[in-house]
């Protein structure tokens, strides 16, 4: 094959395969002039006679690529044809050939089986590798062995990473939820800094929480309590004063800033105390304070600063410093600063000789418990069961109530816009009639019916953070995550969840009924409760979790101009649906059944449970029908034979999307192509090792985005003073 | 340093602060008297090249308040011509208010629409409707414009301690993404220092009052308030050499976070220069509010009262509030709508649902009407009303949320603008950009520099 694509900006990139050609001839397909030019001219007859791919060389676009598309693809990507606004047979350039976003959809697509779509010829597995393989070496141009690491944006400390930080540092309890304005987030989380912004406001902010927390200091344990051991109290003499000013606060600002403070800043700072103490040139304790302050206000506090070591031979991408690799290590898995130990190895230089066990001791640490509540509470929403909007009496109602109940107070709510003195006799006795039967069935509920409680709102939360840190700590499947046999209970929930047999408020590991419908997130009641509206249900944004969530297959949003459900029924039909039969009705239409037909049955299968995680066999009286098929063509019955196909048939995009959360959480960015390596590299990982979720955690430190950054460019960094021991005070 | 306690305890903390508030206080709140609040001061300050100042002399403010999820069309134009025009449904409750207030019909945001982004109507709304720009679609990748306010802002920045106020009375945030794939800095942001620093908003009235006046009991606040500025003086020299050592060692994307960072301290700097420029902070002789009262009532009622405090002492000239997010779903149960906002405002035509987000409607006007009605009854330096000395934008980014239209869009131009506005209309611009108006409004602020915002096209005429 020659190497036509190296040709001028003009040249279109097109098919040539002879079902193509003989589509022109016959003129079905009338490409534009200009590319039908193109074609004639470029590729058309320099077409190889053998266009089957070798084993041997690269594969190339229009030798093994095209051909593959032109079986599965152009029928709706080609020819003329871009459903989606997709088209992968007409390039204007090389740079669009080599989009590699346009090829990180392709590849997401067809990895997750959702293209071609299920009811079309499919590609052999072997097809389906030339592609991927291609996409990944010729369009990412990826080096496995080399990823490009990616830009983390400078981060500064999130609220809960100031929080622990400060708490670290200081033992000052700073409540940043008040203090400081809500953290912006991006992919889902509040940790990346391209997302954290510092609005004027939040740096006067910053300013005053420094003075607060030192304030706090000075009157709870005073200068003292921030001294490294040993150091004794302040000294009389303006010569014991400074030395020990400066062993103090070179040790603070090393803490505070994670790497040796520069003598620079550690002069400054002294001079700082000093000038900021009553007796100007004689440092006291005020002066001090006021220099650890500044400490707090610095940048290199605020934000964490990264430092590269320089790189080796051969080394496209330098790995990070230690001080650097702790700070990353400690933040991910504990949303703190370092602890003395980690710092010791970074000082050392012997981080990364024991990292495994590091690692292992940091996940031992209960501390870790801050990774599992702050991935977990994003990733699977559980933090947002505090606050999430339930009017439990309506979603009660809704669900149990005899039908003459809902009439009467359907009954009521029309009266409602007749003035009083307007109604008619029969309209009055129809009132009182309707009020007697509601207020009875009104007194009945409120003696059954449940409250959805801030004592229950916690269970939830525990119950999906225990889940998660079970599978985490046992060792055990990520798989388990999807479908279980036991849950995480105390009896408050158990007895909302409709489960016997557990007595007491300590949320446990409970053996589930071989018959319950339990057990995995997805039936779990923080899942169910922060997908609904306030009053019901919401299929559509159940479906639209696990799409985002479990499977990594987010749905485009919905197009613009796009029909609304009042063009297609009347308003009075639509009132009158249940529903399932609504949302049947949207998928009609062609250009909502597109995304529609992906989310609506896996928002349907879990329609059995109502918007407080309550299981229900009716709603509004009408039996729940739960079934479904994918869009990937597997039909259930009931949820629990949908979490059986999640884990049976959908591993792969599961194992996919827990790792892209998992990297998006531990490096603080969003992903890229180039991440495709890292991620393959992960998914491979939880297939070796029957998805264990603790090998992916900690596998995910040794990675390469992990590790190592790009050259900062153009100017060199600071050097940081490596004499400079952080932890103990200079001789 | 912390052997026995592993990690703060997160939950104690916060709340005990949430729940420790005293309720109803944004009601009752009483306002100083005016001779507390420096009016000699203000009228004998000289007219800087009539800067955010009515023909009196008095100070000039303008502030923009949003609503979510638009308004139910029908209920909300009102009836009749340019003078003759009676109020509709949703406006009743601004009655008595009705020679205070313009209806500006017939204003567009081209850039809140799909365009070639898709959906997003709500994150847009959000942040499309003071900057009238169109915004970068991304989860991460963040790049509005400079909204109105900040522009204003930032011609009168030395005129008051603070340049603007930034208020809102949202929801606490919720975890997983926003809005179809806008990044959430859209969705709860509508005031953008520039395109890529939005200027966060606090929802909590005591953290606002205490950074209008200062901190502690009446009485205390303006030494306190002195204190912290003190002690903020005293890092700036060390926090910019630090941050310009740092600046050095980073590259452009890191730089620009590193440049909000300097912005930040920046706007230290000049609130200290001003504090020595004005003299001593004013001390309304009121109660420090508690925290986030229960209920969205008494929550928009005290954070309107810390708007009203703030002009009334002339702390700032600026002020953006947003009542809830644009898509905000929260119920509405004290008017007998339990059904969230935003799920109720996609109505499918059913009269039943139409009816009710009417009456949310309705309610959100109430509350801007109480507002104003204290604004009026609040006696401004030169004998004015505040309100007469004031222009107050109240609208949505949407229009009709059912379908997301952004054209004509609900929007109420409130206040005399110092004598500079002809309230009592109901006018209708036909389809003009609304940053035709906020330039409108700059110009008689007398921030006239502003060759266009966003999609503006020049200015508003016969507002």
């Amino acid at each position: 094959m020659p190497q036509t694509l190296q040709t001028s900006a003009e040249q279109t990139y097109s098919v040539s395969s002879p079902v193509v050609r003989d589509r022109f001839w016959r003129g079905s397909i009338l490409p534009a002039g200009k590319r039908l030019a193109a074609v004639l001219l470029g590729t058309w007859f320099l077409a190889p006679a053998d266009a089957t791919a070798s084993q041997n060389h690269a594969p190339t676009f229009t030798g093994d690529i095209s051909p593959i598309l032109d079986s599965y693809c152009y029928d709706c990507h080609g020819f003329g044809i871009s459903k989606g606004g997709l088209t992968l047979d007409a390039f204007d350039s090389e740079t669009a050939l080599n989009d590699p976003e346009l090829w990180l959809k392709v590849l997401k697509k067809t990895r997750a089986g959702l293209m071609p779509p299920v009811d079309e010829f499919q590609p052999s597995a072997s097809e389906v590798e030339t592609l991927s393989g291609w996409i990944k070496t010729q369009v990412f141009r990826s080096d496995p062995d080399n990823p490009d690491p990616g830009k983390v944006t400078l981060r500064r400390l999130n609220q809960i990473e100031y929080r622990n930080t400060i708490w670290d540092l200081t033992g000052v309890n700073n409540d940043t939820a008040l203090e400081f304005p809500a953290d912006d987030t991006g992919e889902g989380f509040d940790n990346l800094g391209e997302v954290l912004n510092i609005s004027p406001m939040l740096l006067e902010k910053y300013f005053d929480a420094a003075q607060d927390i030192m304030g706090d200091v000075m009157a709870s344990k005073g200068l003292g309590g921030l001294a490294p051991p040993g150091l004794g109290p302040l000294p009389t003499d303006d010569e014991g004063r400074e030395i020990y000013t400066r062993i103090l606060l070179e040790n603070f600002a090393s803490k505070a800033f994670r790497r040796p403070v520069n003598p620079s800043t550690l002069a400054r700072l002294v001079h700082l105390a000093g000038e900021f103490s009553a007796k100007p040139g004689v440092i006291d304790e005020t002066g001090i304070a006021q220099s650890l302050v500044a400490i707090l206000a610095s940048p290199r506090f605020i934000f964490r600063e990264e430092l590269p070591l320089p790189a080796g031979p051969g080394e496209p991408f330098p790995l990070i410093d230690e001080y650097s690799l702790a700070t990353r290590l400690s933040y991910y898995f504990w949303s703190t600063t370092p602890d003395a130990e980690l710092t010791a190895l970074a000082r050392d230089g012997r981080l990364r000789e024991n990292l495994d066990a590091q690692v292992t001791r940091m996940l031992a640490s209960p501390r870790s418990g801050q990774f599992v509540k702050n991935f977990v509470g994003q990733w699977l929403h559980s933090r947002d069961i505090r606050t999430v909007t339930i009017n439990d009496f309506d979603v009660f109602l809704r669900d149990y109530a005899p039908p003459e109940v809902m009439i009467a107070r359907q009954t009521l709510r029309e009266l409602e816009v007749i003035p009083a003195y307007e109604r008619t006799p029969e309209q009055i006795r129809l009132g009182d009639e309707a009020r007697r039967i509601s207020t009875n069935a009104v007194d009945q509920a409120r003696q059954r019916r449940v409250r959805f409680t801030n004592a229950l709102r916690q269970s939830m939360q525990q119950e999906t953070e225990m889940h998660f840190a079970h599978i985490l700590r046992e060792d055990r499947s990520v798989l388990e995550l999807l479908d279980s046999d036991y849950a995480f209970l105390d009896e408050r929930l158990a007895t909302h969840y409709g489960i016997p047999g557990v007595v007491g408020n300590e949320m446990r590991k409970v053996m589930l009924p071989a018959d319950s419908p339990r057990g995995g997130i997805l039936t779990q009641g923080t899942i169910l409760a922060t997908t609904s509206n306030p009053t019901r249900t919401s299929p559509v944004k159940r479906g639209v979790f696990i799409l985002d969530n479990i499977l990594g297959t987010p749905p485009a949003p919905p197009p613009p101009d796009i029909t609304s459900l009042e063009d297609v029924a009347n308003a009075g039909d639509i009132s009158r649906m249940t529903l399932r039969e609504t949302l049947a009705l949207h998928r009609a239409e062609p250009l909502c059944s597109s995304c529609h037909d992906s989310m609506d049955p896996l928002g349907l299968a879990l329609e059995n449970f109502n918007a407080m995680g309550q299981w229900r066999d009716q709603e509004q009286s009408v039996p729940i029908d739960a079934s479904g098929q994918l869009i990937t063509g597997e039909t259930f019955q009931t949820i629990s034979e949908l979490k059986q196909i999640l884990v049976n048939h959908h591993r792969q995009e599961f194992y996919f999307c827990v790792s892209e959360k998992l990297l998006i959480y531990a490096l603080g960015r969003s992903l890229h192509y180039y991440d495709t390596a890292t991620l393959d590299r992960m998914v491979r990982l939880l297939e070796d090792t029957g998805g264990s979720l603790a090998s992916l955690v900690k596998e995910v430190v040794r990675t390469a985005p992990f590790q190592r950054m790009r050259s900062p460019s153009p100017i060199q960094t600071v050097q940081a003073n490596p004499g400079i021991n952080p932890n103990h005070p200079t001789p | 340093m912390n052997t026995s306690n592993h990690q703060p305890d997160h939950r104690k903390a916060s709340r005990i602060n949430r729940r420790h508030f005293l309720k109803g206080v944004g009601t009752c709140l009483a306002l100083p008297a005016l001779s507390s609040l420096g009016a000699n001061r203000l009228l004998a300050a000289p007219v800087e090249k009539r800067l955010a100042v009515t023909a009196t002399g008095a100070p000039l403010r303008t502030a923009f308040i949003t609503f979510p999820n638009g308004a139910i069309p029908r209920s909300w134009a009102p009836a009749g011509g340019m003078l003759d025009f009676a109020l509709n449904e949703t406006m009743q409750p601004l009655s008595a208010l009705r020679d205070q207030i313009q209806i500006m019909g017939g204003l567009d945001h081209s850039n809140a629409t799909a365009g070639l982004d898709g959906a997003g109507d709500h994150a847009r709304g959000n942040s499309v409707f003071l900057t009238g720009v169109r915004l970068n679609k991304s989860a991460t990748d963040v790049r509005a414009g400079v909204s109105i306010d900040q522009a204003i802002a930032h011609r009168i920045k030395h005129l008051t301690r603070l340049p603007s106020l930034e208020l809102t009375c949202a929801e606490e945030r919720r975890a997983g993404a926003c809005d179809s794939g806008y990044a959430c800095a859209y969705q709860h942001n509508i005031s953008w220092r520039s395109a890529t620093t939005p200027m966060t908003p606090e929802n909590n009235p005591r953290k606002v009052f205490e950074r209008l006046f200062g901190t502690g009991e009446h009485g205390a606040r303006a030494a306190n308030y002195q204190r912290r500025l003190a002690t903020r003086r005293s890092v700036l020299d060390f926090v910019l050499d630090d941050a310009r050592t740092m600046h050095r060692g980073l590259d452009a994307v890191d730089q620009a976070k590193l440049e909000q960072y300097l912005t930040g301290v920046r706007d230290v700097e000049m609130r200290i220069q001003n504090a020595e420029s004005l003299g001593a902070n004013v001390d309304p002789a009121v109660t420090t509010p508690n925290g986030v009262p229960e209920t969205h009532r008494e929550h928009l009622a005290i954070m309107f009262d810390m708007m009203l405090l703030a002009f009334q002492t002339d702390t700032t000239r600026v002020a953006t509030m947003m009542m809830a997010y644009d898509g905000d779903n929260r119920p509405h149960a004290e008017i007998g709508v339990t059904d969230g906002h935003h799920q109720l405002s996609h109505h499918l035509n059913n009269e039943e649902r139409i009816a009710k987000v009417a009456l949310i409607d309705r309610w959100y006007v109430e509350q801007f009407a109480g507002f104003l009605t204290r604004l009026r009854t609040t006696e401004d330096v030169d004998g004015k009303s505040l309100l007469h000395n004031s222009m107050i934008v109240y609208g949505s980014g949407n229009a009709d949320g059912n379908r997301h239209t952004h054209d004509n869009l609900p929007i109420i131009l409130a206040g005399g603008g110092g004598g500079q506005l002809t309230p009592g209309r109901n006018l209708n611009f036909g389809s003009a950009p609304a940053t035709n108006l906020f330039l409108s409004m700059a110009d008689k602020m007398g921030a006239r520099d502003m060759e266009r915002l966003g999609d503006s096209t020049g200015r508003l005429v016969g507002v």
